[in-house]
């Protein structure tokens, strides 16, 4: 007895405090995050899944998800404000997806990432995005592509299925990169694009959203973006992707990337004078070649690979070019980690510079170095090609 | 979100818990305890009725009288008179219990050859008579000559025949017992696809010779014990006499001696008498059926007890791991049975934990569910009125209910059960708004896995219990403690001197090979003499 009146009495006087049924918490899937224009508030909007609507016993004719928005001053007010609009308790852990408003975005999203970082409230690999030329909170809208029951899941696949000309960004890597010496993020940006073939447009994650900091400064397009991935390779998209560039006599050859390998090398000479060095190498192969050339003896082939390679290297470097003159010149912020590498290998030099290194990012001398190297040609060596 | 309050209180119920496990820890010396436990037994006083000391007189009717007020003319003790062929016509009779001797034995060679002999003609004085009897008129196996009387009349009530002679002190008992038993049956208990389908039965000599036809070795050795003062049974032990450590035989004999009981009518009574944990839900001691089994055991270097009235015969000491064990392990190809091992494993834990992990889950863990799966899970609980906990308690009980009245009911009605089961555990019961559908799965899963670990399934039943209210009070943090408490007692069991957990706790790497993993047989030689017969 001695033992078991403690024991009964540790569970039924002290258990359950935390304890959630399921039937009393919501689950939020995506949460949209935009600004108020004339009050200068937030504007959250939340979507909740609706689990009814899912059953396997009974089938619904609810949508299975629903949005509740409200506004507020700072987020954990929008979490609660939320709660109050709404007959489940927000749970927040199985979001996917944030979606913030190129407003908020150039307001700094740090302060409003701050309580979830606090309290845990959202999983820290949540994708995030920006959106451009639209509110965030139409991207949580059913859209006409989505595969996908809730527009949840389809942001997410979209993340999930980026190449190099989008970015997927978490919200561990953005804590990491705004929060990091050296360094500025680039989240992926959701827009609309507006075809002729149809009157809803379609929904795109391409081109990246520079940020200095936690604060937006620009955008970059899907050339450029493909640039900044090559140079970074941070990210799980960095690695796919597909070169197309025209090749004799207007037609096109693709080049598929298999892998990629940057290195940023900085270099300090006379003790102040910093440049640096960004190398390239990646290993391609050839996924299409649309000129139909017969290719007769194996010495052919390699002039050919070897032209490939050079015309390549040549396409990565201007696009290379490209973006770390926008960078300079337009948004001044160092997204590459130029900074951080030299503050690696430098540390001393770093630290003089640290304090102005937007204003010494622009104006570093670099040289780019591509290396590209084509692993095979699929299973034709040559090209089909009619015989006359 | 975890604020500071709380953290307080599960550190409080954390170090109370320690507490509780460290009590249990304290039992380690088991066998001193157990030994205290005893004694405190021992004091029970039996109640078997006071015996006199009776001895065999030499007039035939004190005899006859004394068994008479004795037996108090039950009707199923008989007498016969007879007169015997000699120069005073000696009277005797024979006493004997009907349905347990064969008459017609008594008949052609008793009865026969002392009516039939002509006593005057073979000129037998009359000091030899019965001795003459003894040697060269009765045709029985067994004679036995005595004068305690106390002695005869146990032995007339197992079925031997008694003769008093006018004029002796003394008594022959001839063992003339016979009677109905089961034959070598297949056990329903543990079936097996390949291998031996003997089975012991109730009565010990036959269980006994299949222990010794399987083992032909002179260092198999039966000794028996005479237990309960009312059943007197005959308990034997059976070990091999070299490959079995002379202190579990010991400590054996000296256990099944201390027992004071008036009735053994199966070998769990004798197993609840000499197990070292009373107290512990875990079994210490372990039976079978399968003479195969027992006598691998035996050569494993384990003492066998034999009970009669029983076909399950006890073998100690017993491991836990024994309990992944069976015979067919050994008989069949050794990947197989590795692999088979290792889903037996799986489906200990699966059977113990998988209420208590959902509950914990679905009431305190929702972000360890995979997000579709959560709505799922949501979307069935949403027309169920109760808590998870409440629900998997209800399922888990109904099922409890149902195999114990599979267990009970006679077999003509088994199928009505396995009908209405069907109903109460499945669909309907989802569709009546009881229940989830995950939680019918989950039931069914703990069910099944369940009936892959028979051998220690009343265990595991309790600590499934335990582990289920533990998850449902306090999630994923309970479901641990109340793993390490159970981890702490096994690891604090023995069994006749032996850690329970042994190979694993204490670690004995060489004895791994016969347990997640079977390694070939020849691999598996001189297996006993490691873990039985090492000192801890």
């Amino acid at each position: 007895m001695k033992k078991i009146v403690p024991f009964f009495m540790v569970i039924l006087l002290s258990g359950c405090w935390d304890v959630e049924e399921l039937t009393e918490v919501g689950i939020v899937a995506a949460m949209a995050i935009d600004m108020d224009e004339q009050s200068g508030e937030y504007q959250l909007t939340s979507e909740f899944l609706r689990p009814s609507a899912e059953s396997t016993f009974v089938s619904s004719q609810d949508e299975p998800f629903l949005t509740v928005s409200v506004t507020g001053r700072s987020m954990s007010e929008l979490l609660r404000k939320t709660n109050h609009k709404i007959d489940r308790k927000g749970f927040y852990a199985h979001n996917k997806v944030v979606i913030v408003s190129e407003e908020v975005a150039r307001e700094g999203l740090l302060p409003i990432f701050e309580t979830f970082q606090r309290e845990q409230v959202v999983r820290s690999y949540v994708w995030l995005g920006v959106t451009k030329g639209t509110s965030a909170s139409s991207v949580l809208e059913k859209q006409k592509n989505s595969i996908s029951k809730v527009p949840a899941d389809f942001l997410s696949g979209l993340f999930d299925n980026a190449e190099y000309e989008a970015v997927s960004f978490n919200l561990l890597k953005f804590y990491k990169q705004s929060l990091r010496q050296g360094q500025n993020p680039v989240l992926g940006v959701i827009t609309f694009e507006q075809t002729e073939q149809s009157a809803e447009p379609d929904v795109h994650l391409s081109g990246g959203a520079a940020f200095k900091k936690d604060k937006l400064i620009g955008f970059m397009n899907n050339d450029e973006t493909s640039a900044y991935n090559w140079i970074t390779a941070i990210h799980r998209n960095s690695e796919e992707g597909a070169l197309t560039f025209p090749y004799k006599e207007d037609k096109f050859i693709t080049l598929n990337l298999v892998t990629i390998k940057p290195s940023i090398k900085p270099e300090v000479t006379n003790q102040t004078d910093i440049s640096f060095t960004v190398e390239i190498k990646q290993q391609l192969e050839v996924a299409e070649r649309q000129e139909l050339q017969k290719t007769e003896t194996r010495k052919e082939l390699a002039q050919v690979t070897e032209e490939l390679e050079k015309t390549a290297e040549k396409e990565v470097k201007e696009k290379v070019e490209q973006v770390i003159t926008k960078a300079q010149e337009e948004f001044q912020a160092d997204i590459f980690g130029f900074g951080a590498a030299l503050r690696n290998k430098y540390p001393k030099v770093w630290n003089s510079v640290k304090d102005s290194w937007s204003e010494e990012f622009a104006n570093v001398p670099y040289e780019i170095k591509v290396e590209i190297e084509i692993l095979n040609t699929g299973l034709l060596d040559g090209s089909l090609h009619p015989n006359e | 979100m975890l604020n500071r309050a709380n953290f307080c209180s599960v550190f409080c119920i954390y170090s109370i818990f320690l507490q509780i496990i460290q009590l249990c820890m304290s039992t380690r010396d088991g066998v001193e305890k157990m030994r205290r436990h005893w004694k405190i037994r021992k004091s029970n006083q039996s109640q078997q009725p006071k015996q006199t000391n009776h001895t065999v007189k030499t007039v035939l009717e004190d005899n006859r009288s004394t068994l008479k007020s004795i037996f108090k003319n039950s009707v199923d003790i008989q007498f016969r008179d007879l007169q015997l062929k000699d120069k005073k016509n000696t009277h005797a009779f024979i006493c004997y219990t009907e349905g347990i001797v064969r008459e017609e034995f008594i008949h052609d060679n008793v009865l026969e050859p002392l009516l039939g002999i002509d006593l005057l003609e073979e000129k037998i004085n009359d000091h030899s008579l019965v001795s003459y009897m003894d040697s060269n008129i009765i045709k029985a196996s067994s004679v036995d000559k005595t004068s305690n009387l106390d002695h005869v009349i146990e032995n007339i009530l197992r079925g031997q025949t008694a003769i008093f002679i006018d004029g002796f002190d003394s008594a022959l008992l001839i063992s003339t017992e016979s009677y109905e038993s089961r034959g070598v049956e297949e056990p329903d208990t543990e079936s097996t696809v390949r291998g031996s389908r003997e089975g012991f039965n109730e009565v010990i000599t036959t269980n006994t010779s299949l222990i010794r036809r399987k083992i032909n070795n002179p260092h198999l050795i039966f000794e028996e014990f005479i237990i309960g003062g009312n059943t007197k049974t005959p308990v034997r032990i059976g070990y091999i006499d070299g490959i079995a450590k002379q202190e579990t035989v010991d400590e054996l004999r000296k256990r099944l001696e201390s027992i004071e009981t008036d009735v053994v009518l199966e070998s769990g009574y004798l197993e609840q008498y000499i197990e070292d944990h009373p107290n512990s839900i875990f079994q210490t001691i372990g039976n079978s059926e399968k003479p195969d089994k027992v006598a691998a055991k035996l050569l494993e270097g384990r003492v066998a007890i034999l009970c009669d009235g029983t076909p399950f015969v006890l073998t100690v000491p017993y491991l836990f791991i024994e309990s992944m064990q069976v015979p067919e392990d050994y008989y069949t190809k050794f990947q197989f049975t590795s692999l088979i091992r290792f889903f037996r494993m799986i489906a200990l834990f699966l059977t113990v934990a998988t209420p208590a992990v959902f509950v914990a889950a679905a009431t305190f863990h929702h972000e360890m569910v995979p997000a579709l799966l959560l709505t799922t899970m949501a979307a069935a609980e949403e027309r169920v009125p109760f808590p998870i906990l409440l629900e998997a308690l209800i399922m888990t009980v109904i099922f409890e209910l149902l195999r114990e009245a599979g267990v009970r009911m006679p077999r003509p009605i088994g199928s009505a059960v396995s009908i209405v089961g069907a109903l109460v555990i499945g669909e309907a019961a989802v569709q009546a708004g009881l229940v989830g559908a995950p939680m019918v799965i989950v039931v069914a899963l703990t069910a099944i896995t369940g009936f892959v670990v028979t051998a220690i399934n009343s265990a595991v039943i309790l600590v499934r219990f335990f582990l289920m209210l533990l998850a449902g009070t306090f999630g994923f943090y309970g479901l641990l403690l109340g793993t390490l408490f159970i981890v702490a007692h096994l690891s604090s069991l023995r069994s006749f001197g032996i850690p329970y957990l042994t190979p694993f706790a204490p670690v004995v790497l060489k004895e791994w090979r016969d347990t997640f993993v079977r390694l070939p047989l020849k691999n598996l030689q001189s297996k006993p003499r490691s873990v039985l017969r090492k000192k801890y």
